[in-house]
């Protein structure tokens, strides 16, 4: 099964330009990341993957799923790139209402809570009002939010952002796990260097379009010549952005 | 469901309101001031139970922020028919108050509270799409015109004013639940475009 868009078009706003035109993707097996500077449309990508906006034109589906469909919401799992935390709920109870919203009865979401944010380390502060954990912490609880019904597909809007080194490196463990399990995962970022060259595959956007999508091997060797090693990922993604190619 | 009564504060909140709108109620049933106004020479007399429903409309616009956006549009529960049933609960709570006051005390104005709650949650709901959180100002907004330019003579108000208008008037029984009902329907599809 795989999660396409097909000729998905979408605006903020009738009166506003279409931020993804007659936009078609694939999102491939393993990890991908997906890459881009601000107002690339990758944001506005993933919303419509992850059917939190419906496409003013066009069709996305997994499977024979369409986006309309439960089956669907349940297959795909999303974080967003702000996590509003609550007064009202502890960080157990937060991934555990995102579980709650998925499907999950209620006790078996706040069950699969606990796992999840053992996942993300976070046991120590299940029990922390969401409103009093630190910006790293609230991303990790996203984390454990969008893991917490075990979906077949994880759409992540720049989750590591606010992540100190060791929570990157957990993260990326916990990530590794999921795509050996077979869950895809499209992964919006800005740390080029960091992902990169641990993804499966890359995907490139400028401007609503797709300027590069294949395997990561292929993204590599748009570095120009010369390029240091450990700039490599950088330099591949700043020579397809200057040239703004469609492939 | 618990989880989401408890994300909302429901049990924190709305009890708390409900007592606190109860008291108010008791307090101010027919006490009446003479307030500024724009049309009558000399102020406006005002029922200060007119205010009572903000305590209400204040709860019920904080339980309705208290909401993770995207998790709840891209999840496959109902959510949003919880926070309309949430809405036809607190105004039927207010109105049971009213009722029950205004039986007890044969207070007009108390009669009136469940209608004129009502009537300010449909524009605080419409206003929320619009303005989002401060739109809680909107009923009070709305009470201050009442008071300044909603009277043609000290006991008579226009007819859109609602509010004042007494107890059984079907005009203004009318207009309240048309604003509450469109009010639920504004909420239901404000929020997804919202994200």
């Amino acid at each position: 099964m795989t999660l396409v868009l097909s000729a998905c078009s979408y605006r903020y706003g009738r009166v506003r330009p279409y931020v993804l035109r007659a936009f078609s993707y694939e999102l491939p097996d393993g990890l991908t990341i997906l890459l881009g500077p601000n107002g690339a449309g990758k944001s506005t990508l993933l919303k419509l993957a992850a059917a939190v906006v419906v496409p003013q034109a066009g069709r996305v589906s997994y499977g024979n799923l369409s986006s309309r469909s439960k089956e669907f919401r349940r297959e795909i799992a999303w974080m967003p790139q702000s996590i509003t935390p609550l007064p009202s709920l502890t960080a157990r109870e937060y991934v555990a209402y995102v579980g709650w919203l998925k499907g999950l009865s209620r006790t078996d979401a706040w069950e699969r809570a606990q796992q999840a944010l053992r996942r993300v380390e976070l046991t120590e502060q299940e029990g922390v009002r969401t409103t009093q954990l630190s910006g790293g912490q609230i991303r990790r609880v996203g984390v454990a939010a969008a893991l917490v019904h075990d979906a077949r597909v994880l759409l992540l809007d720049e989750p590591t952002a606010g992540m100190d080194p060791r929570q990157r490196r957990l993260f990326r463990d916990v990530l590794a796990k999921l795509v050996e399990d077979g869950v895809q995962v499209l992964l919006s970022t800005h740390d080029v260097a960091d992902l990169a060259e641990e993804a499966d595959h890359v995907t490139v956007m400028d401007r609503g379009r797709v300027l590069l999508s294949g395997d990561t091997g292929a993204f590599l060797v748009e570095a120009p010549e010369g390029t240091a090693p450990g700039r490599v990922a950088e330099g591949a993604y700043t020579a397809l952005l200057e040239r703004g190619e469609q492939v | 469901m618990t989880l989401w009564l408890k994300t909302r504060g429901v049990l924190t909140v709305m009890p708390l309101a409900l007592v606190v709108f109860t008291v108010l109620a008791l307090l101010l049933h027919d006490s009446v001031a003479v307030l500024p106004s724009l049309t009558l020479t000399g102020g406006t007399r005002m029922q200060l139970a007119m205010f009572v429903p903000v305590v209400v409309l204040v709860a019920l616009g904080r339980c309705l922020d208290a909401r993770l956006p995207a998790p709840e549009v891209s999840g496959v529960r109902h959510v949003l028919w919880l926070d309309a049933a949430l809405t036809v609960v607190a105004v039927l709570a207010a109105a049971a108050v009213g009722v029950a006051l205004g039986s007890v005390l044969d207070s007009e104005a108390a009669l009136v509270l469940g209608r004129n709650t009502a009537f300010l949650t449909g524009i605080l709901l419409c206003g929320r799409a619009v303005f989002g959180t401060v739109a809680v100002l909107l009923p009070v907004l709305w009470i201050v015109t009442v008071m300044l330019v909603g009277f043609r003579t000290w006991t008579d108000p226009y007819f859109w004013s609602v509010l004042p208008e007494p107890h059984g008037e079907p005009h203004a029984m009318v207009l309240a639940v048309t604003a509450l009902l469109c009010g639920i329907l504004v909420h239901q599809f404000s929020t997804r475009r919202a994200l």
